[in-house]
């Protein structure tokens, strides 16, 4: 049998060498495939854009938003462009520009609420966090606020549950900024993300789609001009009434139907005195 | 066992209140784009039923009954009656029956089915299960949806939500506040996801307008206009409460 020379068993130890260097190195460097590794991958990328924002204390942010809403048995398409004030754990302050146009604060215990254009202002209570008052927003006073899952002490919690599922898309540039593409489906929601690839891993997409109602509705967020570790004194979260103006109730929800007073009086809708 | 009325009138307060929160969430939940909103309080509806699932139990209605249940409880109704399973007390009924846990209670009535927890509630009423309040463009817009012909008269709902007010709408200050008053509604400014909207109230007591709308019937000096009674003033009629 023909014996191997020591040169050549030094070369076949540097190929074989080499051979694992470049396996490792394709590893390393490919896309997940599988299911279970797209989650893990996208619960990864998540995770870590959560707990970014989630152990700043302060952060301001601007949002332009397109959405539909039902108006009158019509689909109409609304814009809105926010800036946003955070300071955790109990201060927001915002100023909503476009087809809407609102500003307003919560100060740790109330949330109000100014038109500009109309002259008008309200104020209900809010609740001891800015957690419990986006709940609070969502649930009982119908004020959108398309980031607002973004907004909460976890954002990873806001956004995914027991009964989600899905994980990392692929790699997408958006507005010229290199991005991580997530996507998960909900019984009652899809969404998609998009991550910033280098960098502070920020936001820089929000794609919802909400399936609770009778016709699907999408939303589409952009985010820009993340600044964190801005001041955010006590002032920026309780602005002064302007003078003259007007106030008004907030409408919550209830069953309305379209049909004459000469039939029924009762209230369609309410207007919570707080 | 039948329902004493202390119990059926609790039916349908638990009904009333539960199906008004309910559809108060489920109308954030769909409109918001908020994936914690929507996965907190989601609800469904296809044309063979709905369904509504809150954090503390679900709702579920289909033309051949409706059930509901939370940890503490369950309810269902179908045409045959209703059964109540929970560790509170039940009260089964021809007209309704419910249920009440320490957690939560569930009922379910002619008018729906509803369970309301601490955190929640998930309801299914005979309005619409999209909930929330509809807001109209304008008058013209709301006749429509209403089934009126432009022009024909006929009372808007009071609580209806209009974008924009009627164009001859004018002014009318009671008590500091400022109504808008057109043809018998009396409109105020009112916040509604974000924006201000014109919601048609009940004529103010103690309001003035200058000529009485069309179809009113009077006596002596006061008329009635549907529901609404007015009393002759210098300056025109105003808003009396119904003696």
């Amino acid at each position: 049998m023909e014996s191997v020379t020591p040169i050549t068993r030094v070369r076949m130890r540097v190929a074989l060498i080499a051979c694992v260097a470049c396996l490792v190195g394709a590893s390393c460097s490919r896309e997940p495939t599988t299911p279970e590794a797209r989650r893990q991958r996208g619960d990864e990328i998540v995770r870590r854009m959560s707990d970014h924002l989630a152990h700043a204390r302060t952060f301001s942010v601007e949002t332009t938003d397109v959405r539909t809403r039902a108006r009158g048995g019509k689909e109409v398409t609304v814009r809105t462009t926010r800036r946003l004030t955070l300071r955790r754990p109990d201060r927001l302050a915002f100023n909503v520009t476009g087809d809407i146009n609102l500003r307003g604060w919560y100060d740790g215990s109330k949330l109000t609420f100014v038109a500009d254009k109309q002259k008008v202002w309200a104020r209900v209570n809010g609740a001891p966090t800015i957690d419990d008052t986006l709940d609070r927003l969502a649930d009982h006073l119908a004020m959108p606020m398309p980031m607002a899952d973004f907004l909460y002490s976890s954002p990873y919690e806001s956004l995914i549950g027991t009964k989600s599922s899905g994980g990392y898309v692929g790699r997408e540039t958006i507005d010229g900024v290199p991005c991580l593409h997530v996507a998960y489906t909900h019984p009652a929601v899809d969404w998609d993300l998009w991550v910033a690839e280098q960098g502070d891993p920020l936001p820089k997409k929000f794609r919802i789609t909400s399936k609770t109602s009778t016709h699907p509705r999408t939303t589409e967020v952009m985010f820009d001009k993340w600044t964190f570790g801005v001041e955010a004194p006590d002032a920026t979260f309780a602005e002064a009434l302007p003078e003259g103006y007007e106030r008004i109730q907030v409408v919550v929800g209830k069953p309305q139907t379209a049909k004459s007073t000469a039939s029924s009086a009762a209230p369609a809708a309410s207007s919570p005195k707080e | 066992m039948a329902a004493t009325p202390s119990n059926r009138n609790w039916t349908r307060s638990a009904i009333a209140a539960g199906l008004s929160a309910a559809l108060a969430m489920q109308a954030t939940g769909g409109l918001l784009g908020q994936a914690r909103a929507a996965r907190r309080g989601a609800s469904v509806q296809t044309e063979e039923g709905g369904a509504a699932v809150g954090r503390r139990g679900a709702a579920v209605k289909t033309d051949e009954g409706a059930a509901v249940a939370t940890r503490r409880g369950a309810a269902v109704k179908t045409e045959e009656g209703v059964s109540t399973v929970n560790r509170g007390y039940q009260s089964p009924a021809g007209r309704g029956g419910v249920a009440v846990g320490e957690d939560a209670a569930v009922a379910v009535g002619p008018r729906g089915a509803v369970v309301v927890g601490e955190e929640g509630a998930a309801a299914r009423g005979r309005y619409s299960y999209r909930g929330g309040v509809a807001v109209y463009e304008d008058n013209d817009a709301w006749r429509t949806a209403a089934g009126i012909a432009i022009g024909v008269a006929g009372g808007i709902a009071i609580g209806t939500l209009l974008a924009k007010p009627p164009a001859q709408a004018a002014p009318v200050t009671v008590s500091s506040t400022t109504y808008l008053y057109e043809n018998g509604t009396f409109y105020t400014k009112a916040m509604h996801e974000g924006q201000v909207v014109y919601q048609v109230v009940e004529p103010p007591p103690g309001a003035i307008i200058p000529t009485l709308p069309a179809g009113c019937t009077s006596n002596g000096g006061t008329s009635q206009c549907g529901t609404t009674h007015y009393k002759k003033v210098e300056s025109g009629y105003q808003v009396v409460a119904p003696k």
